[in-house]
């Protein structure tokens, strides 16, 4: 792997790209924190998240959308650069600067949006309850948990943006809409194994607060974090593997 | 160099575009690729350049499987497509975007050339531009990679006439001892006075592979018989008429330029390569010519 490469692929990509993603992902998403903070009045708010989110997850499919034109797939592939150094390049790309850009344009929205409400306090939109930018901050971090399950999705998405050669918005769809069915398949029968296997035993001896706690609580804590490593792990390798195999 | 060694491919695998198909491209060259529309010339280009993986057999980019699409193999290569592909950029960002990747570009040559084709004065976007301006871009972009190993498929397509002339100039002037380069076409004409070497396909096989020079050592192109009269008369004047042999004729056309004809030169006498009239006489006689040229 040459870093030269990956610095010129980078280089290529922001040629091409940067006028797009200023405007139509950072700009976009900053406008729209912006415009909900003064909205509803106050920057803690689920949907901006979810939005920014959804952002992050799409982002592979425009990164290797290359793919999905005969010619333009052919100069994909032709660049001078090996398969691994194209897909590093794209898991910087997804997993540092964009994912970066949108926190960023979703902050600088936020904290615009938040400089215009104390600047109106108490006018027209109303008390938004926030007391100093720190403050605002550390809220809107999320947690380790919340983080690993975000870039488990991106990289669900970034194998099936390399994989899926037509209709690959729908279809990466589908693949999410069956992953989660697999691993709630998952999740479901570890618990239902759990239960089946030690629950009558709890019962018959009167625990019933421990069934709860132990079995169907605390037992699934783990599961989900050792499945976004898994997942995240799989679906790298993977779409290595299936870029070495695509064809024009 | 490219090398195929009994490549075997079909898009469907009940039917197979190729069936054993085996060719080496060896650097100092250019080479003509003809065959008729859906003979798989593209396919084959793909196959080359490991755009496409054989069903069976080997393709090799200097001695490397080319399936690898190495680094070092691809920034050997550059390939032109057809339907070109062009992204939102100026000419200038395009070169500052995609010329790092070839360690032989060469910024004056590509000045140089856009200014042969009249492109040096556009300013905007690429993928604004026509088709053929388009193509102009990516022709002067193509040669001053100076890559070992251009390959390029139907080139002419949209150019001007006046474009198509300066493109030969061009293309003779980029060759040399080091550099292969690959022109695929239906529009032989194109390739008049450029290519050195003929490779001609034709349902899914490879009739021969072989230098121009080779060619017309073993075929005549005559018309209206004017070489072989011509012969025949100087051979008599020396009282030689019986040293006179006929070739066996391959393919005649009628046309209103004359009578054209391919015939075997058993008389080793010289004549002007009609990749024409080659093509027409290849495809009417695969086995022989394919044993002709072995």
């Amino acid at each position: 792997m040459n870093i030269d490469n990956i610095i010129k692929l980078i280089k290529a990509y922001f040629y091409e790209n940067w006028r797009n993603d200023l405007i139509y992902s950072f700009g976009i998403m900053a406008a729209l924190s912006l415009i909900m903070t003064i909205i509803y009045g106050n920057p803690y708010i689920t949907e901006i998240k979810i939005a920014a989110v959804v952002f992050m997850i799409y982002y592979p499919c425009r990164f290797f959308s290359k793919l999905y034109q005969p010619s333009s797939r052919i100069h994909f592939l032709m660049t001078p650069a090996t398969n691994a150094e194209k897909v590093v390049t794209g898991l910087f790309l997804t997993n540092v600067y964009f994912v970066a850009g949108i926190v960023l344009s979703v902050l600088i929205g936020q904290v615009l949006g938040y400089g215009i409400l104390i600047l109106n306090k108490p006018g027209i939109f109303g008390p938004c309850g926030i007391h100093n930018l720190a403050e605002f901050l550390k809220v809107q971090i999320p947690n380790g948990g919340v983080v690993l399950k975000i870039y488990a999705c991106i990289s669900t998405m970034f194998f099936a943006a390399i994989y899926f050669k037509k209709s690959p918005f729908w279809k990466l769809l589908l693949t999410v809409f069956v992953i989660s069915l697999v691993f709630g398949a998952i999740i479901a029968g570890t618990e239902w194994l759990n239960v089946l296997l030690t629950v009558p035993a709890e019962i018959r001896n009167g625990n019933y607060y421990k069934v709860v706690e132990n079995y169907i609580v605390s037992s699934s804590n783990w599961f989900p974090y050792v499945a976004c490593c898994v997942t995240i792990v799989y679906f790298y390798a993977m779409s290595f593997l299936r870029m070495r195999e695509t064809e024009a | 160099m490219i090398q195929l060694q009994n490549v075997e491919f079909g898009y469907d695998k009940n039917r197979k575009l190729f069936n054993g198909v085996n060719l080496q491209l060896e650097p100092g060259h250019m080479y003509g690729l003809l065959g008729r529309n859906g003979a798989g010339k593209t396919t084959l280009l793909k196959i080359m350049t490991g755009l496409l993986f054989p069903q069976s057999g080997d393709a090799f980019i200097d001695g490397e499987p080319a399936y690898k699409r190495t680094a070092q193999q691809m920034s050997d290569i550059y390939f032109l497509q057809e339907e070109i592909y062009v992204p939102h950029l100026k000419i200038n960002q395009f070169e500052d975007a995609f010329a790092p990747f070839y360690p032989n570009f060469k910024h004056e040559q590509f000045v140089e050339y856009l200014r042969e084709m009249e492109m040096n004065h556009m300013l905007g976007f690429i993928d604004k531009f026509s088709h053929g301006q388009k193509k102009k871009v990516m022709i002067a972009f193509a040669l001053a990679t100076n890559v070992p190993l251009l390959i390029m498929d139907e080139p002419t397509n949209g150019l001007d006439i006046p474009t198509k002339s300066i493109f030969r100039k061009m293309m003779a002037a980029y060759a040399d001892e080091q550099k292969t380069v690959l022109i695929s076409t239906h529009q032989v004409r194109d390739l008049y006075s450029l290519i050195d070497a003929v490779s001609i396909i034709d349902n899914g096989r490879m009739i021969f592979n072989a230098p121009c020079d080779v060619i017309t050592e073993k075929l005549l192109f005559d018309r209206d018989n004017e070489i072989t009269n011509k012969y025949k008369e100087e051979m008599e004047k020396e009282g030689k008429a019986e040293m006179v042999k006929e070739g066996k004729l391959y393919y005649t056309d009628e046309t209103p330029r004359g009578v054209l004809q391919v015939k075997e030169n058993v008389n080793h006498l010289d004549s002007s390569l009609d990749l024409e009239l080659l093509f027409n006489a290849s495809v009417l006689n695969k086995n022989e010519f394919t044993e002709m040229f072995k």
